[in-house]
């Protein structure tokens, strides 16, 4: 049994509790845990899931290398990302040539603080840093263009604070023998109410999201082996972040 | 008093055939005869002459002969000599339909543009705004139904092959040539690029997302930033043109866009393709798939290269002639004029140069 204390505020906290207890072999505990979930950056000390990395000073991520710490990048765990990158990694997509990817929501938020973990993405599928990239930034949008080395490229559009009562997903990676598609416009269901035809689309599931994450970080603690998401990855992202805010 | 029909005839069919047949198909226009040019090589002839006789027309080796004996041209050449033939026509006062894309060459694009100002003739470039799911993505904008459009997105992908996979080509091999490569993909509709000239997906199919875009935000293209590669097939690769793209576009009004095109191979899609619009405006938001309203048909022993889901109610030919019509009778422009589909042309020689340039570049105004 693997004790996890989770030190975050609410309801990040409630979200990774309800995660935990759908688990087997992992218990929540206040003290004496064998691995922490916080989202402060940690001592060299227990196994530690870096919850909101990006918003951590890149300076102290820089130090953490000897920390034995695996950066939450949710995004990668999400239910309609996990298809796209078993299919592209074991080679059915062939080589990623286009990612797009849609993000709106009506959260009144900075766009560039949303596109940390699209980023990412983009950065894991192709892989590597871009080597040119286009932005243009607005108070509640962010388009981002990205280029990689080996021609591979990546259109990322951002919008918040959007009307509506729904956020809207989308994504899709074209490789050079098939594509993959996770798109909610397919996934949408339909209410015919008293005032009209309304569109329905069940949220992402952050709890699914954030219990395949623990799966990832109880197994490698567990097998004491690196994780699959390292500091890197955090960096790498941060890094094609402040090149793009600085084009 | 009877409706005018129109005398149109077809100034070479030498790839796939659907503009004149969109054209004779409808009830103000009849088919006269089919011209080209004597020089034209052996495959040219025979083409024109299999479309004249499938339609019990003359074929006329002499394009300046026939002019004087129409009131509209279908112009259906090789790529690189839709100008060309266009600008013969409206010189002889003659109005004009012709395929996509206008022209690679932006020279070409203003000489046409010129000649049919000065000879007042109508000029109609091909494209798919009237496709149902555009006309619904126009009407909801000018209802007002997502208030001012702030962002456009367009998806244009072909999931057709186009030749054998890039990296199949074996060492000693000679590159695949463009022309011969073209001729091949009439058999199944897939040679858009037919001509001597290698064109890329953004030259040939660009036209049509772009004009999505021209239509629904209305305010021209000022700068992109743009990246392509040949990443599917090996035609491509070897005539260095790509077959994947993406365009990022900053409108005049202040409205931003993106495009991504490409022909992603016929294992990359369960139909013709994906085709989206995303629509961002200050009240509301709007996703449009292109292909819709479908339907859906699954059957044993299905042919693999059937289609699964089929797209009805498109009356995108009807609709782009009567446009054209309408255009004649009334003395207006049709909904893609020769000066549209030059800004267009524009447009993707920016995005070429700035895919070579990795900079943002000006469109040619």
């Amino acid at each position: 049994m693997l004790k996890i204390q989770v030190n975050l505020p609410a309801p990040r906290r409630t979200l990774y509790l309800e995660a935990i207890a759908r688990m087997h072999a992992v218990e929540p505990v206040e003290t004496n845990p064998d691995a922490l979930v916080t989202d402060t950056v940690p001592g060299p000390a227990l196994p530690t899931l870096l919850d909101r990395p990006h918003e951590a000073d890149p300076g102290l991520l820089s130090d953490l290398h000897a920390t034995p710490l695996m950066p939450a990048h949710e995004w990668r765990f999400a239910p309609n990302i996990i298809p796209v990158q078993e299919s592209r990694s074991c080679g059915q997509l062939g080589e990623p040539g286009l990612l797009r990817i849609h993000q709106w929501t009506q959260r009144q938020a900075c766009p560039a603080t949303l596109a940390f973990h699209q980023v990412d993405l983009s950065n894991w599928f192709f892989p590597g840093q871009p080597s040119s990239h286009y932005s243009n930034i607005k108070p509640d949008y962010l388009q981002l263009h990205l280029g990689y080395p080996d021609s591979g490229m990546a259109l990322i559009d951002i919008a918040t604070s959007r009307p509506g009562q729904n956020d809207y997903y989308s994504m899709h990676l074209i490789g050079s023998q098939g594509a993959a598609y996770a798109d909610d416009h397919e996934n949408s269901h339909l209410l015919l109410g008293r005032t009209g035809l309304h569109s329905l689309i069940s949220p992402a599931n952050e709890v699914i999201t954030i219990r395949n994450m623990l799966e990832e970080f109880v197994a490698g603690t567990i097998e004491d082996r690196p994780w699959a998401v390292t500091l890197e990855d955090t960096l790498n992202a941060l890094q094609t972040m402040k090149e793009v805010s600085h084009a | 008093m009877p409706e005018r029909i129109y005398r149109a005839l077809v100034l070479s069919v030498v790839k796939h055939d659907y503009l004149p047949r969109a054209v004779a198909s409808h009830p103000r226009f009849h088919l006269v005869a089919v011209a080209d040019d004597p020089d034209r090589p052996d495959w040219t002839h025979e083409r024109n002459q299999l479309f004249a006789d499938q339609h019990d027309i003359p074929y006329l080796r002499d394009v300046e002969g026939a002019l004087p004996d129409c009131d509209v041209v279908i112009v259906s050449p090789e790529a690189e000599r839709h100008c060309d033939l266009a600008l013969r026509a409206a010189r002889a006062g003659r109005h004009i339909v012709v395929d996509k894309p206008l022209s690679p060459c932006l020279a070409e694009c203003d000489a046409l543009v010129a000649a049919v100002a000065e000879h007042q003739v109508k000029c109609l470039v091909w494209n798919r705004n009237f496709l149902p799911a555009l006309v619904e993505a126009q009407a909801a904008l000018e209802r007002g139904a997502i208030g001012q459009l702030e962002a456009i997105h367009c998806d244009f992908y072909f999931s057709k092959d186009a030749g054998p996979p890039k990296g199949t080509r074996k060492p000693g091999d000679p590159p695949i040539n463009w022309l011969d490569r073209q001729l091949e993909a009439h058999a199944d509709g897939s040679d858009g690029g037919v001509g001597l000239r290698p064109l890329g997906e953004l030259q040939i199919e660009g036209i049509y997302p772009l004009a999505y875009i021209s239509m629904l935000v209305n305010s021209p293209v000022e700068r992109v930033f743009a990246r392509t590669s040949s990443h599917f097939h090996q035609a491509n690769a070897d005539n260095e043109v790509d077959d994947l793209a993406t365009v990022s576009l900053e409108m005049a009004n202040g409205c931003v866009g993106t495009l991504s095109i490409g022909r992603i191979g016929a294992a990359a899609h369960p139909d013709i393709g994906e085709i989206k619009l995303h629509l961002l405006g200050s009240e509301g938001s709007l996703v449009i798939s292109e292909a819709r309203p479908e339907v859906a048909v699954y059957a044993r022993n299905q042919p693999a290269t059937e289609f699964k889901r089929r797209r009805i109610a498109d009356d995108n030919n009807y609709l782009l002639m009567q446009d054209f019509v309408e255009a004649l009778d009334h003395d207006r422009d049709p909904v893609l004029n020769a000066s549209d589909a030059r800004d267009i042309a524009a447009t993707v020689q920016a995005a070429l140069e700035s895919a070579q340039s990795g900079k943002v570049v000006e469109t040619a105004r």
